[in-house]
């Protein structure tokens, strides 16, 4: 089947929808294609989801001014779209001289990008600020106005907004060849044909792929491995802010975060990813995703973690370890024709662009926090990129609402009198994830919101995220999916096709 | 919001919160509240199709479910009002309750508490554990509900983690079924569980156990394709393909309804912890006997 717009968008993770929702702006016919079965599933599900002040951006870049508006704009961008955030502020400690001269690079970093609202805090003001941390923590760069967020829900939140302002989106669906023509593009999927006068690549790790598959090489990403603890909530309260170390020593930094559900996220570690021909799985020939291969955690890496955890905050114990999982950083370097690489890695945003075909290569950290400010940024340059401006969308909306949760009901107003959905409120007090006191109408909505998969349930809803890991709640949402979709149980997954939760023989 | 009041709230209608009941009313006290999230009393007995229950209480060899079976037909008897379908989400020191289930929320008002909640199993995402996090992996209580509960299949090539009691009678389960346990994990170098599973699971059905091993990684995109075992001896390591992960790596006790009143020094004088949310119990004629002893105390 041959599918047609003005606009096609490659890759639905969180820059994807946000490019998305920030072009529904205008009278133009957009859509995105995923090869995933959903939105968020690459690296957008696995970072440390921090909305940075952007203090310490290169004084200049594009990525120091996205960022400072990004993080100026934040608490509204998450009123219009009803994304739970939390504000943190982030302290980053020093232990040394070394980090303290930091400090002071960082504080004059801070001025040029016009962000008069850091601070340096001496060793009393931390220890009163975050009693538990361990001795020896000499002072404090404060950023006040820093807040963590669930990454997907942000990313869901656009995405949802974005359709609801007749953006079209379509799962399952890699973009496997590009070719030009006179009026514009053809992107082939496995079974259907998309053309559009615009092109955007949004496609995360394997952007320069789906990049190379029209235009020269010009930037390239070498993927960096990562790792993350998450603690049980609890002893969420062990911390209150977003705890960083500027290391007296290269490999000594760590970053604790207390996220948006109450628990702790620890990490990321820094490595590389091992060449799977090294792996015994990989070597035996039988696994096609051993160890060392793409979002695969590193049991090095976890050690690691759960050590600097304990010494950051002795009360933090290894056995509140609810769950580890591994990430991967789309790192970006300049290729040049020949293919050879540059030194560096590049540190800015790289925003390619040729004749109507616009890509985003490589935007690691800080881009959920540059998510809505990217988008408006490549919305504004395709735009301008067009012979006539089109007229703004007369029916665009630009708030969205999410699922009523039963725990911030409670938590709000525990005699709960607050206004419940209408249409089904008894299932709001049928509890379906013990952890995390999640309802089988929040599960109901996300279903209707388009989960089709566990996973899928867990991201828009948490179902799963605390500590008994989907031990209980995991059977029950298999019998929802099975419901209300209409699906055999045997066919309902994890995450996508292949990854099916019971088989039968 | 409901408010309903009572003598005694009992959480959770497993074995030791139903004999609980059966104590207080021995005690004398008649308004007793029991309130049980899933469907119907029972709890974990309701999964467990094996004898092996009984023989201390009934002095009778009987399955999980005939166990159970027993208690309901005297909870029916007993003057207690069971709410099912109904979880205990929160515990106040004022001694009141918030209550979450079909009826919508409820405030329960009560003298004294009884906590029989259970426990849950420990999982695998809370070890270090490497790799990826495909799926095919799951808890064997888990496995033996959406077996013995609600007659679904989980898969083939299994490997489990843990030789404890309940790991090996899932893996008894399943090689009844037809299906194949290629190996069980240990880390110790003896399995471990009763002496009697030891005999009618791994020795009756010849179930492979890798002693002195550990699991460090998951391998497999989609479906889990296996795992990585390490030999603590020689810290070798080998993968060990699977299409199935199931573990038995030890329960935790479930309080968290209890939330802060577990913080103090000593529990308050009207709340007790009784059954496996009190410290876990490999036999339940021992639950049985712990709730009866409620009596004299209560
Ligand atoms: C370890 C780590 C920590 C980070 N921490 C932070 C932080 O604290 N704060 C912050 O602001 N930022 C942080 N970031 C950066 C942030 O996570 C990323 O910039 C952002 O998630 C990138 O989103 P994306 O949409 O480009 O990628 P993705 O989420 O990977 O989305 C790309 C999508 O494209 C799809 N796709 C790929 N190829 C194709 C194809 N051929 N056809 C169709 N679809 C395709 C993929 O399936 C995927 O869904 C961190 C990143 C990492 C790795
Ligand atoms: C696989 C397996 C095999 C076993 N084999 C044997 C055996 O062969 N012989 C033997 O003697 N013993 C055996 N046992 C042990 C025995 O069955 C248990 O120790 C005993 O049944 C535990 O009873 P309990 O009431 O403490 O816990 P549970 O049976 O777990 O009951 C707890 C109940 O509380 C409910 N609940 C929890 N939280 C809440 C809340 N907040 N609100 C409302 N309700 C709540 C739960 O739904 C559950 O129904 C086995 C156990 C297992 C798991």
């Amino acid at each position: 089947m041959k599918r047609t717009s003005d606009v096609l968008i490659i890759g639905a993770g969180i820059l994807g929808c946000f490019a998305a929702r920030s072009l529904s702006r205008y009278a133009l016919e957009i859509n995105v294609i995923e090869k995933r079965e959903d939105v968020c599933c690459g690296i957008t599900k696995a970072n440390t989801g921090i909305i940075y002040r952007g203090y310490d951006q290169h004084p200049g870049s594009l990525k120091a001014a996205l960022c400072k508006k990004a993080s100026d704009h934040f608490p509204s961008l998450c009123e219009e779209l009803d994304i739970p955030y939390r504000k943190t502020g982030l302290l980053m400690l020093s232990f040394g001289p070394r980090a303290d001269r930091v400090f002071q690079k960082k504080m004059e970093q801070g001025k040029e990008n016009n962000i008069p609202d850091i601070q340096i805090l001496d060793e009393s003001q931390v220890y009163q600020m975050e009693p538990l941390l361990c001795d020896g923590i000499r002072s404090a760069l404060y950023a006040e106005n820093t807040y963590t967020v669930n990454p997907w829900e942000m990313g869901i939140a656009a995405y949802e907004n974005a359709m609801s302002n007749q953006v079209h989106f379509y799962f399952g669906q890699e973009a496997m060849r590009i070719a030009r023509m006179d009026t514009g593009f053809l992107v082939e999927t496995k079974d259907h044909t998309y053309t559009a006068s615009r092109l955007i690549c949004c496609a995360g790790l394997t952007a320069d792929t789906v990049w190379e598959m029209l235009s020269k090489p010009s930037v390239k990403i070498l993927p960096l491995a990562a790792d993350y603890l998450v603690f049980d909530r609890s002893v969420g309260d062990s911390i209150s802010h977003v705890i960083s170390v500027e290391p007296e020593e290269k490999g000594d930094g760590i970053t604790l975060v207390p996220t948006v559900d109450g628990n702790i996220l620890a990490g990321p570690t820094r490595r590389s990813i091992k060449d799977p021909a090294h792996c015994t799985a990989a070597a035996s020939g039988c696994c096609t995703a051993a160890p060392g291969s793409e979002t695969a955690a590193d049991v090095g890496g976890i050690l690691e973690l759960q050590q600097k955890c304990q010494k950051l905050i002795p009360s933090l114990s290894p056995s509140m370890i609810i769950r580890s999982f591994g990430a991967v950083r789309p790192n970006p370097y300049y290729a040049e024709p020949d293919g050879t690489l540059s030194q560096k890695s590049i540190n800015d945003f790289q925003i390619l662009e040729e004749d109507g075909f616009f890509a985003l290569i490589g935007i690691k950290t800080p881009g959920i926090t540059c998510a809505d400010e990217l988008g408006r940024y490549l919305a504004q340059r395709l735009i301008g990129s067009l012979e006539h401006k089109p007229p703004l969308n007369p029916s665009f909306s630009p708030s969205r609402k999410g699922i009523l949760r039963l725990s911030d009901l409670l938590r709000d107003d525990p005699g709960l009198t607050a206004n419940l959905p209408q249409s089904a409120p008894a299932d709001y007090f049928e509890i379906i994830c013990r952890c995390e006191h999640i309802s089988k109408g929040e599960v109901l909505e996300a279903i209707r919101r388009g989960a089709t998969t566990i996973d899928g349930i867990k991201r828009r809803t948490g179902a799963g995220m605390g500590r008994c890991q989907g031990g209980y709640c995991m059977e029950k949402i298999l019998h929802l999916l099975k419901e209300q979709t209409g699906k055999d149980v045997y066919e309902i997954t994890k995450d996508g096709p292949g990854s099916e939760i019971l088989i039968k023989l | 919001m409901n408010t309903l009041y009572t003598d005694i709230l009992i959480i959770g209608a497993g074995a030791a919160g139903m004999a609980a009941v059966l104590a207080a009313e021995k005690k004398g006290y008649q308004k007793i509240l029991l309130a049980e999230r899933k469907e119907t009393p029972g709890g974990v007995l309701l999964q467990c199709t094996h004898r092996g229950f009984g023989l201390g209480y009934f002095r009778e060899d009987l399955t999980g479910i005939e166990y159970a079976d027993r208690f309901r037909r005297m909870l029916e008897k007993s003057c207690a009002k069971i709410l099912n379908r109904t979880m205990v989400l929160q515990l106040y020191q004022d001694r009141t309750a918030l209550l979450a289930g079909k009826d919508g929320l409820t405030r329960v008002c009560f003298e004294k508490c009884i906590m029989a909640t259970g426990c849950r199993e420990r999982t695998i995402q809370s070890l270090p554990v490497g790799g990826t996090r495909p799926s095919g992996i799951m808890t064997c209580g888990t496995a033996q509900k959406l077996m013995n509960i609600d007659k679904l299949e989980i898969g083939d090539e299994i490997v489990i983690l843990g030789t404890g009691d309940v790991g090996q009678i899932v893996a008894r389960d399943l090689i009844k079924k037809g299906r194949k346990v290629l190996a069980m994990i240990e880390q110790n170098d003896v399995p471990g569980g009763l002496k009697r599973n030891q005999e009618q699971c791994l020795k009756a059905f010849s179930i492979p156990v890798m002693l002195k091993t550990q699991i460090t990684g998951i391998c497999g995109s989609g479906r889990i394709e296996g795992v990585i075992v390490r030999h603590l001896d020689t810290e070798a390591e080998e993968f060990l393909p699977c299409r199935t992960l199931l573990t038995a790596i030890g329960m935790i006790p479930e309080r968290e309804a209890a939330g802060k009143l577990l913080e103090g020094a000593s529990l308050p004088d009207w709340f007790y912890l009784v059954g496996n949310c009190d410290y876990v119990h490999d036999i339940v004629d021992s639950v049985t006997a712990d709730a009866f002893k409620l009596e004299s105390v209560l």
